[in-house]
């Protein structure tokens, strides 16, 4: 099986290891993984702005530069949540478009789903002994409905406590150009979202959408918090290293 | 102990919708309203959880709650007229009003018919977007909010914070302020004191009111029922206004049975 790889722009620009454990955590299911070097962004920023046109474009290039994959994952729930609810709208006068924007739907996936969904694992034989809690996205949760996936993925993981957010499914503030547009209000939330993650007294935050860990990672930091903050990969894949050193 | 002036002190001045992050920030400031906010939301949160706990299968009945209003928004028409004709055969008239101006036009008509000079409402929040009172005001019909929560926003001039919790931001002391001005009498920042004082004006003003208005949580056309949930018995007191009961609500929310089968 042949994975494409969608980098998305935040994994892309700010954390390249988070789409390099997802490579290699796919090699090892026999997938090999190609990447089509003409996709840019899923067209989010644009669209939520109101630049619909721009948003087109933008797409129209993302659903060619992945015209002949046959599988599309990325680490991200947020932009393909985007490319799941939002292409048919932005195509809904375009119909040559919009059946092109269909079949890519059909076939892009976001990690967790991909892994549980379609390659049908669970359980990828790795062991994190830490306490960590986990922040569901509101796209990824919301717009592709991912609920039961990471949670099934991180319970076939030895050793890791997981432990209940409070109000997790409030959002953390981020939400992409909101953040900039609102900062004192994106500010207040990113605070009660810290302090959620840190009465849960856990060594790790776990999340699947970049925007929202880096949001995230950035107000611990700030207070001093010794929490990781990592993405369901990179958790994964670590796990799965120390089981094989352990093994050894 | 902080001054709240975020919400409107004019809506002909500033409009919904303008001055938000002025108003962002003071109420970012406002260390009083930060943990009202908080206290409240996660209780509403916990009980919502709770709820959801007790009722079992929730996103079974989300899917039917769903499937339910979609089809009686499919068919809206339809429904509309059966709801409309069943609620004439039970003495009421429902009019039918295209736009916000269109509906205040046809309850000042109700209004000016019934000469009424007092308007009872409870729990009417299509009647606060349409900024109802400050028309009714014009022709001289005092127009009282009977939900305790939005009688104190209306002694302060002031709009709801939200829909259900619409005095969050009002602490006891800025309440009891607000009485004493009121009754010209002080009053001590105690709850059942300021309850107290409530139920006493409120009482005489359903006692007085000419005309009840409510809002309408949801319609029932096979029946021409509305409901409306209330915590404070206001919809029960509007209803027996002396001399009209009225209910306004946006056409969406409407339903086709009291209970529906299976196939529905």
């Amino acid at each position: 099986m042949t994975v494409s790889l969608f980098i998305t722009c935040l994994a892309d620009m700010f954390y390249p290891e988070v789409g390099e454990s997802m490579v290699r955590l796919l090699h090892r299911y026999g997938c090999e993984v190609d990447f089509p070097e003409g996709q840019t962004c899923c067209g989010q920023p644009a669209f939520n702005s109101g630049y619909q046109d721009e948003a087109r474009e933008v797409a129209r290039r993302l659903i060619r530069a992945f015209e002949h994959s046959d599988y599309v994952v990325s680490p991200s729930g947020s932009c393909n949540g985007m490319i799941h609810h939002y292409y048919p709208h932005l195509f809904r006068n375009e119909p040559e478009w919009a059946a092109k924007a269909e079949a890519f739907i059909a076939k892009t996936y976001e990690f967790s789903q991909f892994m549980v969904n379609v390659l049908g694992v669970t359980d990828l034989d790795a062991e994190f002994p830490a306490k960590a809690t986990y922040h569901p996205s509101c796209h990824g949760s919301r717009l592709l409905g991912i609920k039961d996936e990471p949670a099934a993925l991180l319970k076939g993981v030895r050793g890791l406590e997981l432990v209940e957010l409070p109000h997790k499914e409030d959002c953390c503030g981020f939400g992409g150009t909101f953040a900039v547009k609102m900062a004192d209000m994106s500010e207040a939330m990113i605070c009660d979202k810290a302090n959620n993650v840190v009465s849960t007294g856990a060594d790790v935050l776990v999340g699947m959408d970049m925007g929202c860990l880096m949001n995230i990672e950035g107000r611990l930091n700030k207070e001093g918090r010794p929490i990781r903050v990592m993405h369901l990969v990179q958790l994964l894949e670590e796990g799965v290293n120390r089981r094989e050193r352990n093994r050894v | 102990m902080s001054e709240t002036a975020y919400s409107m002190a004019d809506p002909e001045l500033e409009p919904i919708g303008s001055g938000l992050k002025k108003r962002t920030e003071r109420a970012l400031a406002d260390e009083f309203l930060r943990k009202a906010v908080k206290f409240t939301t996660e209780k509403l949160k916990n009980s919502r959880l709770s709820a959801i706990a007790d009722i079992g299968h929730w996103e079974t009945w989300r899917e039917r709650a769903k499937a339910i209003r979609s089809h009686t928004i499919a068919h809206l028409d339809y429904y509309l007229t059966q709801f409309s004709d069943n609620v004439a055969r039970a003495g009421g008239h429902v009019h039918f009003c295209a736009s916000a101006e269109e509906a205040v036009r046809q309850f000042i008509a109700i209004a000016e018919a019934k000469k009424a000079k007092l308007v009872a409402k409870g729990k009417s929040m299509v009647s606060e977007e349409m900024h109802l009172n400050h028309r009714l005001e014009e022709l001289g019909i005092e127009a009282i909010e009977t939900d305790l929560g939005e009688y104190i926003l209306q002694l302060a001039r002031e709009t709801p914070s939200h829909l259900i919790i619409p005095a969050i931001h009002k602490n006891k002391q800025q309440i009891a302020d607000l009485f004493t001005a009121d009754g010209g009498e002080p009053m001590e920042p105690q709850t059942q004191v300021l309850a107290a004082y409530a139920k006493r004006k409120l009482r005489q003003y359903f006692l007085e009111a000419d005309i009840g208005l409510t809002g309408c949580n949801f319609g029932v056309a096979e029946t021409g029922s509305i409901t409306l949930v209330s915590n404070e018995a206001t919809a029960g007191w509007c209803r027996r206004c002396r001399k009209r009961m009225s209910s306004l609500w946006a056409w969406s929310g409407l339903y086709r049975r009291w209970r529906t089968s299976r196939s529905c």
